[in-house]
């Protein structure tokens, strides 16, 4: 078959958007698809062309299996064990005082009108300093897990991530402080390993105060306030 | 409702591998191709898998959408139409035209709501409307039954009771004639 042939390749490109073209002949053009873009831009044609009848069907809502089967097959359900986690907050900590806590991480920013995903609660025995408020940020769809630790005594921050996190380069998780000042910037979470700064001397640390976590481009919100997604939020626990 | 202005965003964020956007891409689109996914497949089952197979490509092949593709939704269909047309030729009994005709006919689903009702009902057609109307009923009905139902020349030749080079012929003047329409 030539395919030189204007009128020619109209068809073949009509017919392979319909489904009529078949069998070999179907293989053949899809060879030729690669390397012709002319042939690409007639089968484009035909397409948005003719995608106004597939839009007839009436949307049907598909069953929730879909999503998680579909989930588990991208690998975006991905979870860690509960001992390996409960191992890894132990090392992050290592190091500091032994007074025990329980952890509980639970959403409770309400501030923000988006719907915000919920983290499922986490329950961690971890070892804290006296006097501190502490808290585990789980992110949705994100593997590494990070320790936050605040210290009103030295006024310091301590973060610690549990594995590394899955973000591209181009991204960076930023953590918030959420009081009755407003929202403060309390610097990038590491991607990977531990990191201590100052609290900014704006926060006042109180025990009803919150802290978030927004998805910013790479080295943090450029406004100075969340500008992408808030991927958590939770209250600090008061360990002392 | 899946209109461009958020979905094209979020296809972008889902370029970037952002889960999220994917989750609300899926939440948002999933509806539309599931819906066009069971009316060609006939089957639950099928239908699931194809939407699952859709979802996987779009997510790994989100940042190849153009606007040149359609809008977002459009692009969306196009992919669950190719799949579902991949299933149909897989796993439908084949037909073939010299066959027992009524025997033949048992083995093709029922169409139920008729391809040009069904055509009718939708809100996007455009200029496609009128074209459809001015071809002859045939030709129309050829098309619409390779677009709807995957039919194969085959499987028109049964369903349209006509020989083979007639149902070809009602297909490529039928499209040919659309073209002519479309860009006068």
């Amino acid at each position: 078959m030539r395919y030189t042939d204007t009128g020619l390749r109209q068809m073949l490109a009509g017919e392979y958007v319909l489904g009529t073209l078949r069998g070999r002949a179907r293989l053949r053009f899809q060879c030729l698809l690669a390397t012709d873009p002319g042939l690409r831009a007639e089968v484009r044609y035909w397409e948005v062309r003719l995608a106004g009848l597939a839009h007839a069907p009436a949307p049907v809502k598909p069953p929730d299996i879909v999503w998680e089967r579909l989930s588990q097959r991208l690998g975006l359900a991905r979870r860690r064990p509960a001992a390996a986690l409960r191992l890894g907050l132990w090392r992050a900590w290592a190091g500091l005082a032994t007074a025990a806590s329980l952890v509980l991480a639970v959403a409770l920013y309400l501030e923000m009108t988006r719907e915000v995903p919920m983290p499922l609660p986490v329950t961690v025995e971890v070892p804290v300093p006296r006097d501190a408020y502490v808290a585990a940020l789980q992110l949705a769809d994100e593997e590494a897990l990070w320790s936050l630790t605040l210290i009103p005594d030295t006024r310091t921050l301590r973060l610690a991530a549990v594995g590394d996190a899955q973000l591209p380069g181009e991204q960076d998780y930023e953590l918030w402080w959420l009081g009755d000042e407003g929202v403060i910037s309390l610097g990038l979470l590491p991607r990977s390993g531990e990191a201590a700064r100052e609290i900014p001397a704006d926060v006042r640390l109180v025990p009803s105060g919150k802290v978030a976590v927004s998805l910013e481009p790479a080295g943090g919100s450029p406004t100075g306030q969340p500008t992408g997604p808030v991927l958590l939020a939770t209250a600090l626990l008061h360990a002392g | 409702m899946a209109d461009a202005d958020t979905l094209i965003p979020l296809l972008q964020a889902t370029a970037r591998g952002e889960r999220p956007a994917f989750a609300e891409l899926y939440r948002q689109a999933s509806p539309h191709l599931y819906g066009l996914l069971l009316r060609m497949l006939r089957r639950r089952d099928w239908a699931e898998e194809a939407l699952q197979d859709c979802f996987v490509r779009i997510w790994q092949k989100a940042d190849t959408y153009a606007p040149e593709k359609g809008a977002p939704l459009t692009w969306m269909l196009t992919v669950a139409r190719y799949r579902a047309l991949d299933l149909l030729r897989m796993r439908r009994p084949e037909v073939s035209a010299d066959g027992d005709a009524a025997e033949q006919a048992s083995r093709l689903p029922d169409p139920g709501l008729s391809v040009e009702a069904l055509a009718s009902q939708s809100q996007e057609l455009g200029r496609l409307r009128g074209c459809l109307d001015q071809l002859p009923q045939e030709q129309r009905r050829g098309v619409l039954l390779s677009y709807y139902e995957g039919y194969t020349h085959s499987e028109l030749v049964v369903a349209m009771e006509a020989p083979l080079g007639t149902v070809k012929s009602w297909v490529r003047r039928g499209l040919q004639r659309l073209r002519e329409c479309l860009e006068p």
